[in-house]
């Protein structure tokens, strides 16, 4: 007898023996009752809407599988983001089926915990209070509180507040950049924040303002930023980048100047000066600058009168420049004075009207200027407030400085009735919770800018029991008006029918194209402003606390805005670009301070302000200001991020918005972010960082390379130099159809990390948690690793996105014992899951190290299985798994083609790093077709393979960055 | 007894505990649906033997979708409103659409959840619905043989072809092939195609 049927003839039997016993459970399936137009099983339908993960007001399509939302896109027609989104706005989905979402209304029970309670219960309660406080002509008591609605939606909050006499609504955004409306109205005398044109202007000089990762729009700047900036037929923009802390949008600049926190608007001055001194801006400017010295100003910035002047110069020589500030060290005590300054430098350099216009003002604009929030504060602190209403996204007992104590105010409040969809720190303070729905949820316009009014309309049905704010408003209004429906000052029965009255005229009868379109667009025209010329005061920012401190930049987080989006775990996951740190928050302490304190990475510190002390780990930058420390605000976690053991559970505090005092700037009222000088402690204990990337050392294997503007410029008017590609013995690969590549554009990648959320939403990539991450055992397929060149204090930055290459000679493929990789006829590496044993040696011969390996079984705990992607097969235990092009992703694209009796075309298959990119650096397509983008890109003159001397011929090319000579 | 066989037999009995255990963790395929399992006893063979019932008029998903879908229970009562009102299994299907509920049929067919089947695919490419799901016109209950059952696999792996169809991926593969032989199709052999 043979082995081979020894084994058939054991196999069968024994199987025999066991068929018997073989019952697995049946499985239901049901079919609608009755057919939705709109849903067909296994076909996706699209919604559109406006994401409300900040005021920027991006356009998003939502995918629709079986009736549950499975991924987030930018809405290609919206003029914001055409297309694109950010990582918080592709995060959103976690807060749609995030694990703590309240399940139902909820009441405060005697002993102080809550109590489940009917909606009609507590809605009875909201209205017995309502009711009892007009009757005694308190209707002044009423306070209500949202985030920026500057639709129509905002417009029925206001309506319902005049009925019932209560105090003017408060929309409160702790990021309103105030500074920027009061100088315009001291310069400009217009209370507005202009459209800024990036797109047009040849050098942008920003003052702290952070534009790629949160400040104003975050991807319609960065959009535009790209569209000036990238290297393209021999042009390339200039950006100039002013902060005494290398943030990501520092980074990104040509140059980028460290300053002495808070001495912005004199280096603005400076510059103007020199302006005026050589003759490039009018005399009449010279009125403004009438007391600034070079000499001194460069030596209290700690900016070199050398690049003042070459600041200037190029400022002043782009036609047109554009001059913005913000960020954190723009919202000093000084804040105004420094907008001021910069109005005049756009003034001088005859930017308004160009690059700087006013006319499609933005909804920024519109937010409650903090003196009222303080109003507020101190009114309910004084007890004259008796019943509070928090919208849904407004959590000020977090986002604001605990200077301000605001939590205690609202606990003087006697009823505060929160619409909170997921428990925050306010929340916990209410005494009734009405889950308002999640935007994807609900009805609802938004317009970020005059013009653009996009519209809201719900995508799914609300996954918890909860309604929306506006129908639960309009529902207890009118019980405590004792109107009824169709009567009164709140006649509508829903926000739904409000809306669609109040789009009518609008829309004209057509709502249902807006719906499609996701709102309505126009263009609005510029208005002429003539700028005020009078003196600034240049003095620096005062700052409160130990004189002999450093400066405290708490700075708005990419990852979390205010702290709204740290609910997202995916965002706690996707690495903080600069420090490559995942999941803890961190102090940043400079070089000098470090050696000053023996201080090393993951160290304990205690950051001590006259308001209070925090506690958090160090990171050691070279790039920092010796006279700052940084921490991103918005740092906390959510109670399934620690019950799922993803973080070890510590109670104290990461935000540093707890040791902020209440200081606001003189002039504009605003609150002020950098007030605080700190004093920095070694507790002696650790808590290590868990950072993904282990250096930013290239170590001249130039993996991110980059080329030089005039080269560039060379190579692109002559034509790439021959280029020899290794020698090798294997012969070329054939393809019958088409060969799938990629080309990634170094130059344009501005590291913002909202390609890897996307891959993880599209894929069904799991979240690991701290420790499994710090272990290296993250799973994300696509990743961003920063490379730092040149001087450690003033590096050059690249960013370089890493995904599997797909090489043509795959390492991976010759060593899987069982042909799970392995290459496929279109030019993809494929990695067959059912096939896969997990031996590993496929992740150990990958020379990018892009695969990856799942040590455990990862949960999705419910309901965000809901979310995962039916295309994709959610990968289990000791699989090796990694990037695959979005297969699933070709295969429609080949699917919808075929049905149209077409070849693929370039845009039938977008992947969805490539989706979401706000400065399209990812081009995906068919390498065999010589017409396509991608194709186009691999012939250009920086493209370059990674490693490509180990002879793997990756499917993958980038595209070198183009330096400017300078840097 | 020699020691030798005595580890020869010990061998074999842990050869055949090991396989009975990974066999009786077999896990592919839900249970069969017999007549009494199915909310209603649906015959095939009257809908589509004796009616002529076009499939996709009932399973209409499958030329758009993935999935071949089920008839809406209103869409079955478009027709049993009049047609066939008093049968005793009709009334079942009129009560839950007189309580607005879906029927909750047992799952016959189930690929592996790693595999991605599109009914669309083959739809376009001409099959009939039979070549895959057997000869459900003369089907008092669609069930049976179908489907990557045990059996089926294990008949594959002894070498014995399995009756057809048995919705194997070898039998997959077999056909996709022979189609790009003998038709001068392009049915994709990639791992990946439906595997992803």
């Amino acid at each position: 007898m043979k082995r081979r049927d020894f084994f058939k003839i054991v196999t069968a039997s024994g199987a025999a023996a066991a068929a018997g016993g073989c019952q697995q459970a049946t499985e239901s399936i049901l079919p609608l009752v009755v057919p939705n137009e709109q849903i067909v099983p296994g076909v996706a339908s699209w919604f559109a809407t406006v994401c409300r993960e900040c005021p920027a007001g991006c356009g998003v399509l939502a995918r629709n599988r079986e009736g549950r939302i499975v991924k987030l896109e930018g809405n290609p027609d919206h003029p914001v983001n055409a297309g694109a989104l950010c990582l918080r706005g592709q995060a959103a989905l976690q807060g749609l089926y995030h694990p703590d979402r309240i399940a139902g209304p909820m009441v405060r029970e005697g002993s102080g915990g809550f109590k489940t309670a009917t909606w009609e219960a507590a809605e009875k309660l909201v209205v017995e209070k309502l009711t009892a406080l007009r009757g005694a002509g308190k209707g002044r008591a009423i306070a209500l509180v949202s985030q920026l609605e500057s639709g129509s939606v905002g417009a029925l909050l206001d309506r319902w507040g005049q009925a019932l006499g209560a105090r003017p609504r408060v929309t409160l955004e702790p990021f309103a950049y105030e500074p920027i409306r009061a100088a315009n109205r001291i310069t400009f005398n217009r209370d507005a924040i202009p459209y800024y044109a990036f797109e047009d202007a040849e050098t942008i000089l920003s003052f702290g303002a952070d534009f790629i990762e949160t400040w104003l729009s975050n991807v319609g700047y960065a959009r535009m930023f790209a569209r000036m900036h990238s290297f393209r037929d021999g042009r390339a923009g200039t950006f100039i980048h002013v902060e005494p802390r290398q943030s990501l949008t520092a980074s990104n600049a040509d140059e980028w100047v460290r300053n002495v926190p808070g001495t912005e608007g004199l280096l603005a001055l400076a510059i103007l000066r020199v302006m005026v001194d050589e003759g490039m801006a009018d005399r009449r400017f010279g009125d403004a600058v009438a007391g600034v010295d070079l000499k001194k100003a460069a030596e209290t910035t700690g900016v070199a009168a050398e690049t003042i002047k070459h600041v200037a110069k190029a400022f002043a020589h782009a036609k047109p420049g554009l001059a913005i500030g913000g960020g954190v060290a723009v919202t000093g005590s000084n804040a105004t004075e420094t907008q001021v300054a910069i109005n005049l430098l756009n003034a001088a350099a005859g930017n308004v009207g160009k690059t700087v216009r006013f006319g499609p003002d933005s909804a920024y604009g519109k937010i409650t200027p903090h003196a009222e929030v303080a109003a507020l504060a101190r009114a309910m602190a004084g007890g004259e407030i008796e019943m509070l209403v928090l919208g849904p996204g407004v959590n000020p007992a977090f986002t604001l400085p605990s200077g301000l104590k605001l939590a205690d105010a609202i606990r003087k409040v006697a009823f505060v009735v929160s619409f909170a969809n997921v428990p925050d720190q306010t929340s916990e303070l209410a005494h009734v919770v009405l889950p308002a729905t999640h935007w994807l949820e609900s009805w609802g316009d938004y317009a970020p800018r005059e013009g653009v009014l996009g519209l809201l309309q719900p995508t799914m049905a609300p996954i918890r029991d909860s309604r929306p704010m506006g129908d639960t408003l309009l529902r207890v209004g009118r019980a405590a008006l004792g109107t009824e429906e169709g009567k009164g000052p709140l006649p509508w029965p829903t926000v739904e029918q409000y809306l669609k009255s109040a789009w009518e005229p609008l829309v004209k009868g057509d709502l249902e194209g807006a719906l499609r379109r996701g709102g309505v667009f126009a263009d609005v025209a510029t208005a002429a402003v003539t700028a005020k010329i009078a003196p600034v005061d240049a003095s620096p920012a005062k700052l409160e606390g130990d004189a002999a401190g450093l400066a405290l930049l708490a700075y708005p987080s990419l990852r979390f805005y205010d702290g709204r989006s740290a609910i997202s775990s995916w965002l706690q996951e996707s690495p903080d670009t600069m420090t490559q740190a995942v999941w803890d928050a961190w102090v940043e302490v400079s070089t000098e301070t470090a050696q000053k304190l023996g201080i090393a990475r993951g160290d304990m510190l205690a950051v001590k302000s006259p308001q209070g002390t925090l506690e958090l780990p160090a990171y050691v930058s070279p790039t920092l200001h010796p006279g700052a420390v940084a921490i991103p605000l918005g740092h906390r976690y959510t109670p399934y991020q620690q019950r799922l053991q993803y973080v070890a559970p510590d109670p104290r505090s990461m935000n540093p918005m707890t040791i902020l005092p209440a200081a606001t700037d003189a002039t504009s009222g605003a609150l002020a972010f950098m007030s605080v000088k700190v004093t920095l402690t070694k507790l002696g204990t650790r808590r290590p960082l868990a950072v993904l990337q282990a250096t930013h050392d290239q170590d001249d294997r130039e993996l991110a390379q980059h080329v030089d503007l005039r080269a560039a410029r060379e190579q692109a008017l002559r034509g790439k130099a021959p280029h020899e590609p290794p020698i090798t013995l294997y012969a070329d690969k054939q393809y019958p159809g088409p060969r799938w590549g990629m080309t990634i554009d170094v130059d344009a990648c501005v590291g913002c990390q909202a390609c890897v959320v996307a891959c993880q939403a599209e894929n069904n990539v799991p979240v690991v948690g701290k420790a499994s991450a710090a272990y290296g055992r993250q799973l994300h397929w696509l990743r961003l690793e920063r490379w730092a060149e040149g001087k450690p204090e003033r590096p050059t930055n690249l960013f370089l996105p890493m995904l599997c290459q797909h090489c043509e000679v795959a390492p991976c493929e010759p060593v899987c014992p069982v042909f799970a990789a392995y290459r496929t006829d279109e030019g993809l590496n494929g990695q067959v899951y059912n096939r896969c044993v997990g031996t590993r040696y496929c992740g150990n011969n990958c020379p990018y190290h892009v695969r990856r390996f799942n040590w455990f079984q990862y949960e999705f705990p419910a309901p965000l299985e809901v979310q995962l992607n039916p295309d994709v097969t959610v990968r289990q235990l000791g699989v090796m798994e990694k990037c695959t092009m979005c297969v699933q992703r070709i295969v429609a694209g080949k699917d919808r083609a075929r049905d149209e009796k077409r070849g693929v075309r370039d845009g039938d298959i977008v992947t969805a790093c490539q989706q979401t990119c706000p400065t399209q650096a990812i081009t995906f397509g068919n390498l065999k077709d010589e017409g396509s983008n991608a194709t186009k890109l691999t012939h250009s003159p920086r493209a370059y393979h990674v490693l490509e001397e180990i002879g793997t011929r990756p499917s993958v090319t980038y595209l070198r960055k183009v330096v400017r000579e300078h840097a | 007894m020699t020691a030798k066989a005595g580890v020869g037999a010990l061998g074999v009995a842990l050869l055949a505990i090991l396989i009975f255990l990974a066999v009786s963790s077999w896990s592919r395929q839900p249970a069969v649906a017999k007549p009494s399992n199915q909310p209603i006893n649906f015959p095939h063979n009257v809908h589509v033997g004796t009616y002529k019932i076009d499939c996709q008029y009932c399973h209409s998903e499958a030329r758009r979708s993935e999935y071949a879908g089920l008839p809406s229970v209103e869409r079955c009562m478009g027709c049993h409103k009049i047609t066939g009102a008093a049968l005793p299994e009709v009334k079942k299907l009129a009560e839950f659409h007189a309580k607005k509920e879906p029927i909750p049929w047992v799952r016959v067919n189930k690929l592996p959840e790693f595999t991605y089947f599109p009914h669309k695919a083959h739809i376009r490419a001409g099959l009939k619905c039979q070549t895959c799901h057997g000869p459900v016109e003369t089907m008092t209950t669609y069930a049976a043989q179908t489907g990557p059952r045990l059996t089926n696999d294990l008949l594959n792996l002894v070498g014995l072809r399995p009756a057809p169809p048995p919705l194997t991926m070898g039998w997959c593969v077999d056909c996709h092939r022979k189609e790009n032989a003998t038709a001068g199709r392009h049915a994709p052999l990639d791992c990946v195609t439906c595997h992803h």
